[in-house]
C-alpha cells in the first residue's frame, strides 16, 4: 500500500526506481535501501557472504596493518566490535533454524502477538464486560457444557479473526463470521434450546464477537472502505443543494413538529456509527427510519409507502452525511447475522439505506428530474437552488421568531393601552380634581373677595375718607400709655421684671389705645375683649394677645392669606416696618416655649440693646422682618387699614406692630387653629382691619416716630436677627 | 426487531397498489390482532400459518417509481418470493411488470415470482375497461413460470388468498426438504384463476 500511495507524494519517477544497478524497473522502498523488494534481498545476501568471508580479511588486514600501533589499537577496537556483531548474527540465525520460520519470522511474531491480545481485550474492556453482564442471565440458564461450547467457538473466531485480519479479504472474513454463526445456531439447535433463548444467546454471540473484533473487522485495511466513505461524503456535500422537492418527497419542512422529527432522525442515523456490534447499528437504522415514518404521518396524513418512504430516506442521509457511511454499511452486511437479522424490519430499513445510498452514488440531472445543465451548474457550485432546506429553515425559523415577536407585540399593545386607559382616567380624575379644586376656589375666592374687596375698598374708601380716618385719632396714644405703663409697669414689678417694663409699656399703648378705639368704633370679636380684662397676667400681652386672637381668626383661613398676599403689593415695605419686632420677638418665643411672656421679654432684650428707644427698634425691626414671608402673608390684612390711613406712610408704618404681634402669636402657639378658623371669622377680622384703621390712624399720627427710627432701627433689626440665631 | 423466516417482495410500477394490496391484506389481521406497527405501510411481519405450523412473513414494499428502478435489485435480494403488481386498466403498468419479471430472473432465480392484476373491482365495476384479457396475462405469466392472480384491496378479493399460496409454496419446500413428499398444487380459485407453473 505504501509503495503505492509514496509515488503522489514524489516528484520525479526515476528516482523512485530500484537502485540495482541491474536495471531492475521495480519501484525501490526507503525502507530496502532504496532497492526493490528483489534486489534488496539479493543485495543482503550479497552482503552477508561479504561479512563472512570478511572477518577472515579483517584478520589479515589487522596482521598486515600490525606495523602501525595506533592502526592496530583501531583495528582491536573495530575487531571486537565486529565479533560482537557477529556473534549476535550467529546466535540470532541459529534462533531462526529452530523456529524454523526464518522467512516468515515477522509475520509469524505478528500472529502470536495479535492472537495473544484478544483474550485480555475480553477482561478488560468496559464495553465487553458490560455486554457480559447483559446477557449473564441468559447464558446462566444454559448448561455449563453448552456455555464451554460456546466460549471455545468464540474465542476461535476472536483468534482466528485476529490473525487473518490484515492479510485475508473482507468477504473471507465476512464468510468466517457468516460460517460462526451457522455453527452456533446448529449447535444451539443440536441441545434443543428454545427459540427464545437461541436469539438472546445469539445476540450475545454476535454482540459480542463482533465488540471484540470491531477494531479488525471495521473497516479492514484490505478494503477500500475508507476510500469510499471520503468519495461518498464528498458526493453527499456536494449534493448540499437537493431539498425535498428534488426528490419527490413529502415533507412539511414548515410543521414544527416534522422539524424535529428531521432532527430526530438525523441524530440516529448519525448515532450509527458510534454503535459497535452490527445489530446496534441496525437498531440505529430502524430507529431513524420510525421517526422518518412517524414525520411521513405527519405530512402525508396516513401511514407513508415506501413510494414515500425511500424520497425521505434518500433526503435524511442527504442532509445527515452521517460519518463512515460506507464502512458501516459494508461492516454490517458483511458481519451481521444475515439470516436472523436481514430478512425483518431492521433488514428492509438497512435495504433501503443501501438504496439510498447507492441513490445518491449514482445520482444523475435524470434522477431528480432537472435539466442536465442546471444539475451541472448546481453541482459544480455555480448556482445556488433558491429553496433549499437550509433557506426554508431560515425562513421559517425568522417566521416563527416573527410571530413570536409578534406575540409579544401584542402583549405589548395591551399593555400599553391598559396604561393609556389609566393614564386617561387619571387625567380625567386630575381635570375634574382640578375643576373641583377651581369650583371651590372660586368659591373659597368668592367668599374671601369680600374681605378682598372689603379691603381694597378700605384703602380706596381709606383714600377718599381720609377726613374721616382723621377722626379717629382722637385716642392719643402716648398718653393713654402712660397710663397703661404705669398699671403695667406695676404688675411687671410684681412680676419681678424690670428690664421689660419700658418696652411692654411702650409697646402696649398702641395697642391698648387701639383697643379701647376698636372697642369703641366697632365691636371686636367677643373673645378680643373679655381677654385683655381677665388675664391679669397677659394683660402685658393683651394688647398684642387680643389682637393676635382676632388676627389669628382672619388669617386662618387660607383665603384671607392669598388676599393678604395680593394686598401685599401694596403694603409690603410700609408694613413690614413695624411688624419686625413682633417677629423677632416670635422667634424668640418660640425658642422660649412659652409665646407671651418670652415675647415681652425678648423685646426687652432688644431695648437693652438699643437701650433708649424700644418703640424705635420695634418698628426697624418690622422692617427686617417684613423679608420674612410670614410677615408677608400677614401683614397685608393689617395694613391696608394701615394705607387708608392719613398719610400712606406714616399709617402704615404705626399699623404694623397690631399685626406683627398677632401673626406672632398665630404661629408660635396655634398653627393648627388657622386651618379651622372659620371664614365667618373674616367678620371679626374685618372689625380687627376696622381697629387697625383707627390704630394706622393712631399710627399716622405717630408717625414721626417711624421715621426717625429708620437708620437706627436697621441696626437693632440685625442685633435682633442675630438674638434668635444665637 | 422483529426478524422474519422468509421476505415477499412486492414490486411494480408507481400506483399500481402494491401498497394498498400489502395494507389490506396486514389490516385484515390487524382487526383480530392489533398490536402491529402501524406508522409505516412500507414493511410489514405477519405471522402465517401453513400445514400447521407458524411462519413470520415479512413484507417488503418497494418503491415503484422509475428513478428507483435500479435499486430494486437491493430489494429482491434473498427474497423468497416476489409479487410483480400491475394495473389491471393501464397496460404501461403490465409493461414494466414484464421488466421487472425479467430482472427478477436475470438476478434470483430461486425467487417465486407471482403476477398480479390489481384493481380488479374497477373493472368489475365497469368503471374502466380492462387494459388487457384475463387471458393474455394468464398466458404470459404461465410462459414465464409464475402464478397469475386478479386481486381488489378495495374489496379484498384475493388477497388473503395470494399471500396464503405464497406462505404454502415458499416455506413448505424448505421445511419439508428432506421428505421431498410434498407436491405444489394449484389453489382452488373460482372465479379468478390462479395458475402455477412450476
Amino acid at each position: 500500500m505504501f509503495t503505492k500511495k509514496s509515488p503522489a507524494l514524489r516528484i520525479d519517477e526515476a528516482d523512485l526506481k530500484c537502485k540495482s544497478r541491474s536495471g531492475c524497473d521495480f519501484f525501490g522502498n526507503p525502507e530496502w535501501d532504496g532497492y526493490c523488494s528483489h534486489c534488496y534481498r539479493k543485495e543482503r545476501e550479497r552482503q552477508q557472504n561479504d561479512q563472512k568471508k570478511s572477518p577472515n580479511r579483517g584478520d589479515s588486514g589487522s596482521r598486515t596493518s600490525a606495523d602501525s600501533p595506533l592502526s592496530l589499537a583501531v583495528a582491536k577496537r573495530f575487531n571486537k566490535f565486529e565479533e560482537k556483531k557477529q556473534q549476535q548474527r550467529q546466535q540470532q540465525e541459529k534462533r531462526n533454524k529452530f523456529s524454523k520460520l526464518a522467512s516468515s519470522l515477522r509475520k509469524s511474531t505478528s500472529i502470536r502477538d495479535t492472537g495473544r491480545l484478544p483474550e485480555p481485550w475480553l477482561e478488560q474492556s468496559p464495553e465487553v464486560e458490560r455486554i457480559k453482564q447483559d446477557y449473564a442471565t441468559h447464558l446462566a440458564s444454559l448448561s455449563p457444557e453448552l456455555r464451554q461450547l460456546i466460549n471455545k467457538y468464540i474465542q476461535g473466531l476472536c483468534r482466528s479473526v485476529c490473525s487473518d485480519a490484515n492479510n485475508i479479504s473482507a468477504d473471507e472474513l465476512s464468510e468466517k463470521v457468516q460460517k460462526f454463526y451457522q455453527i452456533l445456531s446448529k449447535c444451539m439447535d443440536a441441545h434443543n434450546i428454545n427459540q427464545e433463548l437461541k436469539e438472546s444467546v445469539l445476540d450475545y454471540c454476535e454482540k459480542f464477537t463482533m465488540t471484540v473484533l470491531h477494531r479488525n473487522l471495521f473497516c479492514p485495511p484490505t478494503t477500500t472502505d475508507e476510500e469510499k466513505d471520503l468519495a461518498i461524503q464528498k458526493r453527499i456535500r456536494q449534493l448540499n443543494w437537493v431539498n425535498a422537492k428534488h426528490l419527490d418527497c413529502r415533507i412539511n419542512e414548515t410543521s414544527e413538529e416534522v422539524r424535529d422529527l428531521v432532527y430526530t432522525s438525523i441524530t440516529d442515523l448519525l448515532g450509527m456509527d458510534s454503535e459497535k456490534a452490527p445489530q446496534d447499528k441496525l437498531q440505529a437504522v430502524v430507529k431513524c427510519c420510525r421517526n422518518i415514518f412517524l414525520l411521513l404521518q405527519s405530512s402525508v396524513g396516513g401511514p407513508a409507502s415506501a413510494d414515500e418512504f425511500l424520497p425521505a430516506l434518500i433526503f435524511i442521509v442527504l442532509k445527515a452525511n452521517p460519518a463512515r457511511l460506507k464502512s458501516n454499511i459494508n461492516f454490517v452486511t458483511r458481519f451481521c447475522n444475515a439470516s436472523r437479522l436481514m430478512t425483518g424490519e431492521g433488514g428492509y430499513y438497512f435495504t433501503n439505506l443501501c438504496c439510498a445510498v447507492s441513490f445518491i452514488e449514482n445520482m444523475t440531472a435524470q434522477s431528480l428530474n432537472l435539466p442536465e445543465l442546471e444539475f451541472e451548474q448546481y453541482m459544480s457550485g455555480e448556482v445556488v437552488p433558491t429553496s433549499t432546506w437550509d433557506s426554508a429553515l431560515m425562513m421559517y425559523e425568522g417566521i416563527s421568531l416573527m410571530y413570536e415577536h409578534i406575540a409579544a407585540l401584542d402583549d405589548m399593545h395591551k399593555r400599553a393601552d391598559s396604561v393609556l386607559e389609566g393614564t386617561q382616567l387619571l387625567q380625567n380624575t386630575m381635570k375634574k380634581f382640578v375643576f373641583e379644586m377651581k369650583l371651590n376656589v372660586e368659591d373659597i375666592l368668592a367668599r374671601t373677595q369680600i374681605t378682598l374687596n372689603s379691603s381694597e375698598k378700605v384703602p380706596t374708601d381709606i383714600d377718599t375718607e381720609n377726613p374721616l380716618s382723621e377722626l379717629l385719632p382722637p385716642p392719643i396714644t402716648p398718653q393713654v400709655i402712660a397710663g397703661g405703663s404705669q398699671k403695667l409697669t406695676s404688675f411687671l414689678a410684681s412680676e419681678k421684671e424690670a428690664l421689660n417694663l419700658p418696652g411692654i409699656t411702650k409697646y402696649a399703648f398702641p395697642s391698648d389705645s387701639e383697643l379701647d378705639a376698636l372697642g369703641t368704633d366697632s365691636t371686636p370679636g367677643d373673645g378680643v375683649l373679655p381677654l385683655p380684662i381677665s388675664d391679669s397676667q397677659e394683660f402685658l400681652l393683651t394688647p398684642s394677645s387680643t389682637y393676635g386672637f382676632s388676627s389669628l381668626d382672619e388669617l386662618a383661613t387660607p383665603d384671607e392669606l392669598c388676599a393678604a398676599q395680593a394686598s401685599l403689593n401694596f403694603v409690603q415695605g410700609l408694613s413690614a416696618v413695624n411688624y419686625d419686632i413682633d417677629i423677632s420677638d416670635t422667634c424668640s418665643d418660640s425658642s422660649a416655649g412659652l409665646s407671651p411672656h418670652p415675647s415681652f421679654v425678648s423685646m426687652p432684650e432688644q431695648k437693652e440693646n438699643s437701650s433708649c428707644i424700644p418703640q424705635e427698634t420695634g418698628p426697624a425691626s418690622l422692617l427686617d422682618t417684613s423679608e420674612s414671608p410670614t410677615s408677608k402673608l400677614l401683614l397685608p390684612s393689617p395694613m391696608k387699614p394701615v394705607i387708608p390711613g392719613p398719610g400712606g406712610d406714616s399709617g402704615e408704618g404705626s399699623s404694623p406692630p397690631v399685626v406683627s404681634l398677632t401673626t406672632a402669636h398665630s404661629h408660635s402657639e396655634e398653627e393648627s387653629e388657622l386651618k379651622t378658623v372659620d371664614p365667618t371669622v373674616g367678620v371679626s377680622s374685618l372689625t380687627s382691619n376696622s381697629e387697625y384703621q383707627g390704630f394706622t390712624a393712631q399710627g399716622w399720627k405717630i408717625q414721626s416716630i417711624p421715621c426717625d427710627t429708620g437708620p437706627s432701627d436697621l441696626n437693632s433689626n440685625k442685633k435682633s436677627k442675630g438674638d434668635p440665631a444665637n | 426487531m422483529s426478524g422474519a423466516d422468509f421476505k415477499v417482495v412486492l414490486l411494480g410500477s408507481e400506483d399500481v397498489g402494491k401498497t394498498s394490496l400489502m395494507k389490506r391484506y396486514i389490516q385484515d389481521r390487524f382487526q383480530c390482532r392489533p398490536h402491529q406497527n402501524t406508522i409505516g405501510a412500507a414493511f410489514a411481519s405477519r405471522t402465517i400459518s401453513t400445514r400447521g405450523r407458524q411462519f413470520v412473513m415479512g413484507i417488503w414494499d418497494t418503491a415503484g417509481s422509475e428513478r428507483y428502478y435500479a435499486m430494486s435489485q437491493l430489494y429482491y435480494r434473498d427474497a423468497k418470493a416476489a409479487i410483480v403488481c400491475f394495473d389491471l386498466t393501464e397496460l404501461v403498468t403490465f409493461d414494466r411488470a414484464k421488466q421487472w419479471i425479467t430482472e427478477l430472473r436475470n438476478h434470483e432465480e430461486d425467487c417465486k415470482i407471482y403476477l398480479c392484476g390489481t384493481k380488479k373491482d374497477v373493472v368489475d365495476d365497469g368503471i374502466k375497461a380492462p387494459a388487457l384479457s384475463h387471458e393474455k396475462a394468464l398466458q404470459y405469466a404461465k410462459g414465464i413460470g409464475a402464478v397469475y392472480m386478479e386481486t381488489s384491496s378495495k374489496t379484498g378479493l384475493n388477497v388473503g388468498e395470494l399471500f396464503q399460496l405464497i406462505a404454502d409454496e415458499c416455506v413448505l419446500p424448505s421445511i419439508h426438504n428432506r421428505d421431498d413428499s410434498i407436491k405444489l398444487r394449484p389453489s382452488p380459485n373460482k372465479n379468478n384463476a390462479c395458475c402455477l407453473a412450476s
